[in-house]
């Protein structure tokens, strides 16, 4: 794979990070809004609706992909390219993160 | 009035202002009447039972029948209620630290109301053939052809009135989803 354009991806929404997030093991989309909600201490619930359009776009973009079907229930699981644009997306939060301290501290 | 007893209200409502139906079901869960099916006239049928605190939704589009997303509405608790062509109605019970929505992002009810835009702008090409075949030419295109009568020019004026209702539906939405876009 040649250079990975990021900006084609980045930034995420809250919605789509959380998604991504929840998917460094396969999980199917009721496990993955259980597991968002837990994560965010509550502070990010996904719809269905939401988290459908989600799915579709992020497996359009080819960063999750269907591994398995249970009983109506897709599990989706993060590609090499979706671990690689997640692991971009929480470089550039550490980046801001770090910018918004250092001014804190300052002023 | 027995449980179980079947009761029929008439309101119209919308497609821009389904928050404000959804808003009325709710309200008529809280006293007992729980929707059994509704259809594009605005004909309600409600069971009465005990009363609840419900929240309705409406959603758009052919994923209804995608056996996934139904699966997964359905794990989240939402239960099918019933359909008026592409809008599907969903219901679930309302408890504190429970959520109650099915689009929880302003993309995806952005999508939603794009999706409701495209069957009312189909709406507004469906009634255009119709209107120009009628009209003769352009000058009866706004004051009505003369040489209709009866019943072809009542036909006439009510595929009118449908196209300037759906094309003020088009504005509507489309107010909804630039409202949408700034938040």
């Amino acid at each position: 794979m040649g250079d990975i354009h990021y900006s084609k991806y980045l930034p995420l929404s809250e919605a789509t990070f959380y998604v991504m997030l929840a998917l460094n093991e396969p999980l199917h989309g009721y496990a993955i809004m259980q597991k968002v909600e837990t994560m965010s201490g509550g502070s990010v619930t996904l719809g269905p609706g939401t988290l459908y359009g989600v799915f579709g776009t992020l497996e359009k973009q080819a960063l999750i992909v269907k591994v398995a079907e249970e009983e109506r229930r897709k599990v989706y699981a993060l590609t090499e390219l979706g671990r690689k644009v997640l692991a971009e997306q929480v470089r550039r939060l550490e980046i801001m993160v770090g910018n918004a301290r250092a001014l804190q501290r300052t002023a | 009035m027995e449980n179980g007893t079947v009761v029929r209200k008439y309101k119209l409502w919308w497609a821009w202002k389904d928050d404000k139906h959804e808003q009325w079901l709710q309200s008529m869960a809280s006293q007992g009447l729980h929707l059994r099916d509704t259809n594009a006239i605005g004909m309600h049928s409600f069971v009465r039972g005990a009363p609840a605190d419900v929240a309705y939704r409406w959603d758009m589009g052919a994923q209804r029948r995608d056996p996934h997303y139904r699966q997964l509405l359905q794990d989240a608790g939402w239960e099918y209620v019933t359909s008026i062509g592409v809008w599907h109605c969903w219901r679930k019970t309302r408890r504190a630290g429970v959520a109650t929505e099915i689009y929880t992002d302003n993309t995806g009810r952005i999508r939603r109301y794009r999706k409701v835009l495209i069957v009312m702008c189909l709406g507004v090409l469906a009634q255009l053939p119709p209107i120009l075949i009628s009209s003769g030419h352009w000058p009866e295109l706004l004051v009505g052809p003369a040489h209709l009568t009866g019943i072809p020019a009542a036909m006439r004026w009510l595929n009118v009135a449908l196209l300037l209702l759906l094309l003020y539906g088009v504005a509507r939405i489309g107010k909804r989803i630039r409202d949408l876009k700034q938040v």
